[in-house]
C-alpha cells in the first residue's frame, strides 16, 4: 500500500527531516519511506521506484514530498498520521531546537547563563583566544589544549588572577573538582586531601593510591606542565591553587605534585604552603625528599606522597611504606623469574604512556645504579639514539610529542605501544618489559585487552627462543573507574604478567629483578 | 534582476522577499527569485548569504515572524520591524585565495577520504566513495549518473553529467547540492594550486565568471532545485562557499599531522544532516575523478 | 590574591560548558555533572586575518 504526502513551501532543518525518516522507516510494517524536496529529479525517482502518484506528480521543488510504502493500509495510514503531526509540530521551525548546539561561547551562554566551568580542548591556535573570552565572561577554565605559546600562557594566567578564576592549563590533561572528575580523571573517594599538580598522570597516580589507602580528595587542581618549569609563568596557578586549598575548609592536608621547580619558585611554593597553616606534602618528582620540615613533608615517590597525605588526614604518624611483598617474597618472585631467562638477556625496556609514571620509574632505576636511556632524559649521554629503538637499559614516554604527533595518545590508543612491545620482543638482550596502565575517564575502555594479547604474543616469542620475558606492569584506577579494574588486572595476570598496586611498587620490583639479571 | 555579490563578497540585492524560518540564532528570507538570505546571530553560523547583526537575536519577544514582508533595497533589507544595512556588517566572504590552500598536497586529499569513510554520515551519497551497497534510490541513481563522467569526453560534458544530480536526494538543500558544492569546492582549490603554464590556460577559462559556457548546464540545471539548494550553487558557482567549508580547507592545508585533518574532516560533517558529508565526498571525488581534460597532467605534484 | 570566587566554585554545583572534544562531555555527563557540549567551529573560517582583527575587536 503506497501514499504521498505533499506539504507546500516546506522549510525544515535537515537534521529533524533525517530524523523523521528514520523514524518512519523504523515503523511496523514499512518498506519504504522516501523524505525528500519535490525537486524534478527526486520526483523523477521516485516515480521510477513506483511511488509517484497525485498531488505529487505536481509538486515543486520547495515542497516537501513523503512517500510511504508499507505492507498494509493501517500501517500506511498509522504512518502518515504520525508523519503529518510531527510536521506540524515543526513548521516554521519556531525557535524551540532542543538539540541546538551553539557554535560560540557566546551562544553557549545564552543557552547556559549560569554555567561557571568552560572545559577548552579546540586546537592550540585558536585555545588561546577561547580562553581568554571566558575569563572576560567571569568563567573558570580547563585548558586541555597544548601548543599555546608561553606568552599566551602568562597573559591568560594574569587576567585569571586578576579575576580571581582558575586557570588550569594550557596543556592540563587532569583535574577533580567538587569530586568530579575532569577530563583524563579517575573516579576516586570525596575526602580531606586537596592536590595541586602540574602533571596529569601523577595526580592521577596519586589520586588513585589515595583512593587505594582509604583516603579522599577535597579538590585537585592542576596547573598545566609549564607553571613551575618555566621562569615566565612563575607558578603563578600553582601558588593560586595552594591559596584556595587554603581557604577551603574541606581540605585538611595538601598536596603538590610537580617537576622540580627553577630554584626560587620551589622557595616561593615552599613559603606558601607553610603559610597555609595546613599540614603539606611535597612531591618534586625525581628529586630525593629531605625528610620533615615543621608541618612539611617531602615524599620520594608518588605512592609515598600518597601515604604521608593519607596518615597525615587522619592525623597519624607516617610510617614508611613497606612494599606490598615481604622481602623474602620479593626475592623468590624475582629469583622465579630471572631463573629462565637466557643468558644474553640483559636489558630492562620501560614502556609508558604516562609521562610522569616513566620519570617515576627512571629516577628509582638511576637511584639504584643503572644507567638509563630514554626520548625524555636531558642528560648527557642519556638519549637514545632513535626514540623508536631501544639500546641498553631504557625507559621510553610513548606520549611524548615524536610518538603522538599524528596519532592518538598511547592511554587513548594502545596499538603504538603494542608495536613496540613486539619489537622489543624481537630484540635478544631484552630481559623485563615495564609497563603502566592508566584507568579513568579519558583513556581507552580496555586497556589491558589489548596489552594482555601483545604480552602473551611477546613472551612466546622470547620462550620460543629458549629464553623467557618477565612482563611487571601497574595500574593506575580505582575500582570505581568504568574500565573494571579487578577485570583489567586479571587480564593481566593471565598473560603472565606481574601486577603491582602502584608505578613505584611495580618499578621497585623491575629493579630487583634487575638487579639479579645483573648478578647472575 | 539577477542578484550579484558586490566586490568582497557585499549582497546587492533589490526586490520583495518574505521571512521563512525564524530560529534562534537565524532567521532565514526568501528572495523571490528563489535565494535564501540569512540573518544570523553568530558569524560562525554563516551558510548562505548571510549577515551577521547580533542586536536582532537578543530580544527574544520582539523580532521576525514567518510570513513577514521583507524589501531588500541595494546593501540594505527593511522589514516593517527592522532594517538591517549590509554594508559594514560582517557578511560572509566564503572565498578562498592562495594563502588558504598552500598547505595543500595531493597525500593529504587520501587522508581526507580516510577520514570522511570514518566520520561521514550515511543517508546521502557517502556510498560513492565506498560503493555501499545500501538501500538508498537516490545513492543508486547518483552513482548510475556519474558513471558517465569517466568515459566523457570533455570538461564540459563531465559538468553536464554533474549538472544531473542537482535536486536529488534527501535533505532541505538535497544531497546532489551538497555534493557538487563540494566538486566546485575542490574545482576552485586546484585552480588556486595550478602550476604558472597551466594557470595560463586555465585563465582563459576562468571560472570566476558567471555564467561561463563551461558551467552553463549547471546555472540552468539551478532552478531545479529547492530554495537552499539554489542558494548554495549559486554561490559556488562563483566561488563563494559556506563557512564550514572554507574552514575544512584552510585547517587542512595548515595540518601538520593526520589527526588534525580528521579533526577538520569531524567538524564538517557535523554541518547539517548529511550537508557536510555529501560536500566533502563531491570534494574528494574532484580529485579523484579528475575532472581535466586528459590533455593536462593532474597538477598535484608533491606527496 | 583572591580566591573567593574559586571558594564560590567549591560550594556550589559545577555548570560546565564543553568547547572541544565531545568525549568530555560524554564523561560528564556519566558523572551527573550538567554539561553543555558545543560544536565549536573556528571563528571565521579559520581566516588568520580575520582573527586577529576580531581579536582587536574584543578588547
Amino acid at each position: 500500500m503506497k501514499k504521498i504526502l505533499v506539504r507546500k513551501n516546506a522549510y525544515y532543518d535537515s537534521v529533524f527531516l533525517m530524523l523523521a525518516t528514520k523514524a518512519l522507516k523504523q515503523r511496523p510494517g514499512i518498506k519504504e519511506a522516501v523524505v525528500a524536496m519535490g525537486t524534478e529529479v527526486n520526483l523523477g525517482l521516485l516515480k521510477e521506484i513506483g511511488l509517484l502518484s497525485g498531488e505529487a506528480e505536481s509538486a515543486r521543488p520547495n515542497d516537501l514530498v513523503i512517500a510511504i510504502e508499507a505492507e498494509t493500509g493501517e500501517a500506511v495510514e498509522e504512518a502518515c498520521r504520525i508523519a503529518e503531526e510531527v510536521l506540524k509540530k515543526k513548521s516554521h521551525g519556531g525557535g524551540g531546537e532542543e538539540d541546538y548546539r551553539p557554535v560560540s561561547l557566546e551562544g553557549a551562554l545564552k543557552i547556559l547563563p549560569e554555567a561557571n566551568l568552560v572545559v577548552i580542548s579546540v586546537p592550540g591556535r585558536y585555545a588561546a583566544r577561547e580562553a581568554r573570552q571566558a575569563v572576560n565572561k567571569g568563567l573558570h577554565v580547563m585548558l586541555f589544549s597544548d601548543h599555546v605559546s608561553v606568552e599566551e600562557e602568562v597573559e591568560l594566567k594574569e587576567m585569571a588572577l586578576e579575576r580571581g578564576l582558575l586557570m588550569m592549563g594550557p596543556d592540563c590533561g587532569t583535574a577533580i573538582l567538587n569530586g568530579k572528575p575532569l577530563c583524563f580523571a579517575n573516579v576516586v573517594r570525596g575526602g580531606s586531601i586537596g592536590l595541586v599538580a602540574a602533571s596529569g598522570s601523577g595526580l592521577q597516580e596519586v589520586s588513585c593510591c589515595i583512593d587505594r589507602m582509604g583516603g579522599g580528595i577535597s579538590q585537585a587542581i592542576g596547573t598545566g606542565g609549564r607553571d613551575l618549569q618555566d621562569r615566565r609563568v612563575r607558578g603563578r596557578m600553582m601558588l593560586m591553587g595552594i591559596e584556595a586549598l587554603k581557604h577551603d575548609p574541606e581540605t585538611r592536608v595538601i598536596v603538590v605534585i610537580s617537576k622540580p621547580p627553577a630554584e626560587e619558585l620551589a622557595a616561593k611554593v615552599l613559603s606558601k604552603l607553610k603559610d597555609t597553616g595546613k599540614p603539606c606534602v611535597v612531591h618534586f618528582l625525581g628529586l630525593k625528599p629531605s625528610g620533615t620540615r615543621g608541618s612539611m613533608r617531602f615524599s620520594g615517590n608518588m605512592e609515598e606522597a600518597a601515604a604521608m597525605a593519607v596518615a597525615l588526614s587522619r592525623g597519624e604518624e607516617y610510617r614508611p611504606l613497606c612494599f606490598s611483598l615481604s622481602e623474602a617474597e620479593v626475592s623468590r618472585v624475582a629469583e622465579a623469574e630471572v631463573k629462565r631467562m637466557g643468558s644474553e638477556q640483559r636489558y630492562v625496556r620501560g614502556l609508558f604512556a604516562g609521562g610522569t609514571l616513566a620519570l617515576e620509574a627512571m629516577a628509582l632505576f638511576e637511584e639504584e645504579g643503572f644507567r638509563i636511556l630514554s626520548n625524555v632524559q636531558k642528560g648527557p649521554g642519556r638519549a637514545l639514539h632513535s626514540p623508536h629503538c631501544s639500546e641498553s637499559h631504557a625507559i621510553v614516554d610513548l606520549g611524548d610529542d615524536v610518538f603522538t604527533l599524528g596519532r592518538p595518545h598511547p592511554m587513548i590508543d594502545p596499538s603504538q605501544r603494542d608495536e613496540r612491545i613486539a619489537k622489543e620482543a624481537v630484540d635478544p638482550e631484552t630481559a623485563l618489559v615495564l609497563l603502566d596502565v592508566v584507568l579513568g575517564y579519558g583513556a581507552h575502555e580496555d586497556p589491558c585487552g589489548a596489552l594482555a594479547e601483545s604480552v602473551s604474543k611477546a613472551k612466546g616469542q622470547v620462550a620460543g627462543r629458549g629464553g623467557y620475558l618477565c612482563v611487571i606492569a601497574s595500574i593506575t584506577g580505582t575500582e570505581k573507574d568504568f574500565q573494571n579494574m579487578a577485570e583489567q588486572k586479571k587480564k593481566l595476570e593471565s598473560a603472565g604478567c606481574l601486577v603491582m598496586p602502584s608505578n613505584y611498587q611495580a618499578s621497585l620490583l623491575a629493579v630487583h629483578v634487575m638487579r639479579k639479571v645483573v648478578s647472575r | 534582476m539577477v542578484p550579484t555579490l558586490v566586490g568582497a563578497g557585499v549582497l546587492c540585492l533589490t526586490g520583495w522577499g518574505k521571512v521563512v524560518s525564524v530560529f534562534s540564532q537565524a532567521v532565514n528570507i526568501r528572495h523571490d527569485q528563489g535565494l535564501l538570505v540569512s540573518v544570523v546571530g553568530e558569524t560562525r553560523s554563516m551558510t548562505f548569504l548571510s549577515v551577521c547583526l547580533p542586536a536582532l537575536f537578543r530580544n527574544q519577544n520582539k523580532g521576525p515572524v514567518p510570513g513577514d514582508r521583507v524589501r531588500f533595497e541595494g546593501h540594505r533589507l527593511v522589514t516593517k520591524d527592522f532594517v538591517v544595512e549590509f554594508l559594514g556588517r560582517p557578511t560572509w566572504q566564503g572565498t578562498l585565495t592562495r594563502d588558504d590552500v598552500k598547505g595543500f598536497h595531493a597525500s593529504k586529499v587520501s587522508l581526507v577520504k580516510e577520514a570522511l569513510l570514518l566520520k561521514g554520515r550515511d543517508g546521502g551519497f557517502l556510498g560513492l566513495l565506498c560503493r555501499d551497497e545500501s538501500n538508498n534510490p537516490f545513492l543508486d541513481k547518483a552513482m548510475k549518473a556519474l558513471s558517465g563522467i569517466q568515459s566523457a569526453p570533455s570538461r564540459a560534458v563531465r559538468l553536464k553529467v554533474l549538472s544531473g544530480l542537482v535536486g536529488l536526494g534527501p535533505g532541505s538543500t538535497p544531497s546532489g547540492d551538497d555534493f557538487i558544492a563540494g566538486v566546485l569546492l575542490g574545482q576552485e582549490m586546484l585552480r588556486l594550486l595550478l602550476s604558472t603554464e597551466e594557470k595560463a590556460v586555465a585563465a582563459s577559462l576562468d571560472p570566476m565568471i558567471p555564467c561561463s559556457t563551461e558551467k552553463e548546464a549547471l546555472w540552468v540545471a539551478i532552478n531545479r532545485t529547492s530554495d537552499a539548494g539554489k542558494t548554495l550553487l549559486w554561490q559556488a558557482l562563483q566561488g563563494h562557499f559556506p563557512e564550514y567549508l572554507i574552514e575544512m580547507v584552510r585547517s587542512v592545508s595548515d595540518a601538520e599531522g593526520k589527526q588534525e585533518i580528521v579533526d577538520a574532516v569531524e567538524r564538517a560533517v557535523g554541518c547539517g544532516a548529511t550537508s557536510g558529508t555529501d560536500a566533502l565526498v563531491g570534494f574528494v571525488f574532484c580529485f579523484e575523478r579528475d575532472l581535466y581534460d586528459r590533455s593536462h597532467p593532474p597538477p598535484l605534484s608533491k606527496s | 590574591m583572591n580566591v573567593k570566587k574559586i571558594s564560590e566554585l567549591f560550594n556550589k554545583e559545577l555548570v560546565v560548558i564543553n568547547m572541544g572534544l565531545d568525549s568530555f562531555a560524554d564523561n560528564l555527563r556519566k558523572e551527573e555533572v550538567k554539561v553543555l557540549p558545543m560544536d565549536w567551529k573556528p571563528p571565521a573560517g579559520g581566516d588568520k586575518r580575520l582573527i586577529s582583527l576580531l581579536e582587536k575587536l574584543d578588547a
